[in-house]
C-alpha cells in the first residue's frame, strides 16, 4: 500500500507535481500520435480518408441505433447541447 | 489577331489526394468517401454559396476535413451579417435541403425571426441535418475582427466537385494555439505539419505575434 505521509502542504505539492508530470507525458504522447497521423497521411492519404470515412460511418451508425432504441437519449443529447450553448460552453457528448 | 491572358498556375502536390493551387490559393481535395461531418459541411456550404452568403468554416472541422482522426459534434460556420429577409430566404433553402433548427421543429416565420434575433445578439444557432442531432451546424454572425478577417481572407477548398471556404490556415493555427486546450494544440500541430510547405510564414508569424502565442510547441 502506498503511504502518503509527511506534512500536508509538502505532500500536496509532491502529488500535484506527480500528476502534472503524468499529464505532460500523456500530452507529449498525443503530440507524437499527431506526428504519426501526418506521416501516414503523407504516405497514402487516399487510404487514410477511406479509413476515416469508414470509422465515422460505423460510429454514427452505432450512435443512431442507440438513439432509435432509446428516444430519451436523443432528447438528452439535444438538451445537453442547448444547455452548453446557453452557458457559453461547448457541449460534451461522446468525444 | 487574338490576344489572350495566360494564367500561370502552380500546383503543389501535398499528398496523393490534396493539391494546392498556389496562384489562386485554393486547396483541392479528392475524397472517394465522405465522413458525416463532410456531408453536413458540404450540404450547408452548397446553399450558402448559392445564396451568395459570405462565410468561413472555423475550428475543429478544419483539421477533420484534412484527415485528423477525431470527431466533432458540430461544424462551425461564421457568416457575414445579413438582413432578416436574406436570412429568411436562406432558412427556406436550408429547410428544403433537409436542415432544421436544433432548438425547434417548427419552420415558421416566427421561429426564423427568433433565430435571427439570437444571431443579432451574437449568439449561435444550430441546424441539424436529417433526424439526428449530431453532427450539426453551429452558425454565428461575424462579430469580432478575427471573425471578419476569417471571412474576408477565407481559403477556398475544392472537395470533389463542391466548394468550401475555411478560415486561413495561418490564422487557424495561431488561434488554436491561443485557445490552448490539448485538443486545440493537437489540431494546430496537425495543420502545421501537414501544410508546412504552403503556409505563409510571414502571416503565421504575424498572427502568432498578435495572439501572443509561440510556434515552438509545433516544431519540437
Amino acid at each position: 500500500m502506498v503511504q502518503i505521509t509527511g506534512c500536508e502542504p509538502e505532500m500536496s505539492r509532491e502529488l500535484i507535481e506527480e500528476l502534472e508530470r503524468e499529464r505532460r507525458r500523456n500530452f507529449i504522447d498525443r503530440l507524437k500520435h499527431v506526428d504519426w497521423e501526418v506521416e501516414q497521411i503523407l504516405k497514402d492519404h487516399r487510404k487514410w480518408f477511406e479509413i476515416q470515412a469508414e470509422w465515422s460511418k460505423k460510429y454514427y451508425e452505432a450512435l443512431y441505433r442507440q438513439m432509435d432504441k432509446d428516444p430519451k437519449l436523443k432528447k438528452i443529447i439535444i438538451e445537453n447541447i442547448l444547455r452548453g450553448d446557453q452557458s457559453g460552453e461547448k457541449h460534451i457528448t461522446f468525444k | 489577331m487574338i490576344y489572350g491572358i495566360v494564367y500561370c498556375v502552380t500546383m503543389i502536390r501535398i499528398t496523393n489526394t490534396i493539391e494546392y493551387d498556389e496562384t489562386r490559393r485554393i486547396i483541392k481535395v479528392r475524397k472517394e468517401k465522405l465522413t458525416m461531418e463532410d456531408t453536413i459541411a458540404l450540404a450547408f456550404s452548397r446553399i450558402l454559396e448559392k445564396e451568395n452568403v459570405r462565410y468561413a468554416i472555423v475550428a475543429g472541422y478544419v483539421a477533420l476535413l484534412f484527415g485528423r482522426s477525431r470527431r466533432s459534434d458540430d461544424v462551425d460556420f461564421i457568416i457575414e451579417n445579413i438582413s432578416l429577409g436574406k436570412f429568411a430566404s436562406l432558412c427556406e433553402k436550408l429547410f428544403k435541403a433537409g436542415f432544421k433548427f436544433l432548438h425547434s421543429n417548427e419552420k415558421t416565420l416566427e421561429t426564423v425571426r427568433m433565430a435571427y434575433h439570437s444571431l443579432e445578439k451574437g449568439d449561435r444557432i444550430r441546424f441539424t441535418f436529417g433526424e439526428y442531432p449530431i453532427p450539426n451546424v453551429e452558425m454565428k454572425f461575424a462579430t469580432t475582427r478575427l471573425d471578419k478577417i476569417s471571412i474576408e481572407e477565407s481559403m477556398m477548398i475544392h472537395v470533389n466537385e463542391d466548394v468550401l471556404r475555411i478560415s486561413p490556415l495561418e490564422l487557424q493555427i495561431a488561434y488554436k494555439l491561443y485557445l490552448g486546450s490539448e485538443k486545440d494544440v493537437e489540431d494546430a500541430r496537425f495543420l502545421y505539419k501537414l501544410f508546412k510547405n504552403i503556409l505563409d510564414g510571414e502571416k503565421l508569424s504575424k498572427w502568432c505575434r498578435l495572439l501572443d502565442v509561440n510556434l515552438k510547441c509545433l516544431e519540437s
